[in-house]
């Protein structure tokens, strides 16, 4: 599975970096991967729970008008079904932490990876410090539910 | 935003599978010598009494019929009348465990029924919503009346929200209804509400007090995290269906004693030969 830009991130990954004060690290993999955002998920959701107006000029705001074609369309929201639409039109990545949209990405064919791993992938090449990462990993883990057993492996993570 | 759909064009709406399962439940009523006339006149009777005598007294209702004539095959009242002494609670010591037992059956069908439509289509979210939550409500009702007879507790309001519920379900399905009313939406919020009294709790307001779309918020809420819980929809999904935030439905999910489904869980949360940047 090869990472492919651009790297199509969805509202639960946005706000999971944001609460952990990680946010500014997404622009990390620039720039030899775009960070895409739907642009329903930025106004509609993340612009209005963080109260900000405009988005950083590391994030390209993207919207779809294809018609998708699915035997399961009431499985994920309109937004879900945006990132699968933008990242298969720009062959793309997902980048998500629920399960239901991950599982519909792989069902598609669409390259798909856990929020969480491209959190410690960012980390461990130092886009993200030791101390910003001790300071940040329990809102992290606040906002993204994981077994216990994982949360104890996100907490000892090192570089 | 994207538009998605389903290429098979499914047609199903969640009346077509509520009517669809009538025929089985009339089939347990009158295995219990119960006739569809017998039935129907006790629900008009039911629908008739205004919503704090129906969710409260209607069980007066099935102690009356189960003495008097017309309802019953004569064999079976007679049979009743000698072996119970009048008491309704008698009666229900026996028929109860038999309509939980077949309910549950087509409880889980019909729910599983909905709940794929819900998945399959993304039309008729709230009346998909509402079946669902309806039906769960019902056969909880069913089963708090089991329980109140076994405590000795409060088995005529709990025997009521139970003959409540039956008789707007028979309501639907015969009149063959497009679209669910604001009485039917209004009597599942009256479920919760009576049978918090059973238990002395008050989380639920006085339905009454509630206007139509705090009644449909609170059905979309209970609906979506029933859907969350038993089917593959994303947690967006479920904030989308409740009509609120994800943190919020999270919250829900949460006070429900559901976990959002995040991951990864099997997999390796670092592993050096994965390609990444």
């Amino acid at each position: 599975m090869t990472l492919r830009s651009p790297l199509v991130l969805d509202n639960v990954v946005l706000s999971s970096f944001k609460t952990a004060g990680w946010f500014e690290s997404l622009a990390f993999p620039r720039p030899e991967y775009e960070i895409v955002v739907p642009e329903v998920i930025w106004k509609r959701e993340f612009a209005v729970q963080w109260t900000v107006d405009e988005s950083p000029d590391w994030i390209r705001l993207e919207s779809s008008d294809s018609e998708l074609v699915s035997d399961v369309p009431g499985q994920l929201s309109r937004a879900d079904w945006t990132c699968i639409a933008i990242a298969e039109d720009e062959h793309g990545t997902v980048v998500t932490n629920d399960r239901a949209l991950r599982n519909r990405c792989r069902a598609r064919g669409v390259e798909v990876r856990w929020g969480t791993k491209f959190m410690i992938r960012i980390f461990k090449e130092c886009g993200i410090s030791q101390q910003e990462y001790d300071e940040g990993v329990d809102d992290y883990l606040g906002d993204v539910y994981l077994p216990r057993e994982k949360q104890r492996k996100v907490r000892e993570q090192t570089k | 935003m994207s538009a998605v759909s389903d290429p098979s064009g499914t047609q199903s709406d969640p009346f077509q599978i509520v009517s669809g399962h009538l025929g089985k439940v009339i089939r347990v009523l009158e295995a219990v010598g119960l006739s569809l006339e017998g039935v129907r006149d006790i629900s008009r009777e039911v629908l008739e009494l205004s919503p704090d005598e129906r969710f409260t007294e209607s069980a007066k209702i099935i102690s009356k019929r189960v003495l008097e004539p017309s309802d019953l095959d004569s064999d079976v009242r007679a049979e009743l009348a000698d072996q119970f002494d009048g008491d309704v609670s008698d009666v229900m010591e026996s028929l109860l465990p038999m309509w939980i037992q077949t309910m549950e059956g087509h409880k889980e069908q019909v729910q599983r029924d909905i709940l794929d439509l819900l998945v399959k289509s993304r039309e008729n979210d709230l009346d998909a919503l509402a079946m669902a939550v309806f039906v769960e409500r019902w056969l909880g009702a069913f089963e708090t009346a089991y329980e109140q007879q076994a405590a000795d507790g409060n088995l005529k309001l709990a025997l009521s929200v139970t003959l409540a519920l039956n008789s707007r379900f028979l309501e639907i399905v015969e009149n063959d209804v497009a679209e669910f009313s604001e009485e039917f939406l209004r009597d599942i919020v009256r479920s919760d509400y009576y049978l918090d009294r059973i238990y002395d709790e008050s989380s639920t307001p006085h339905p009454d007090t509630l206007s139509k779309q705090e009644i449909e918020g609170r059905i979309r809420l209970h609906g979506a995290v029933l859907a969350y819980q038993q089917r593959d929809i994303s947690l967006n999904r479920g904030a989308e269906l409740a009509g609120i935030s994800r943190s919020q439905f999270e919250g829900a999910l949460l006070e429900a004693g559901s976990q959002p489904r995040h991951g990864p869980v099997d997999e390796p949360l670092f592993d050096e030969n994965e390609p990444w940047f």
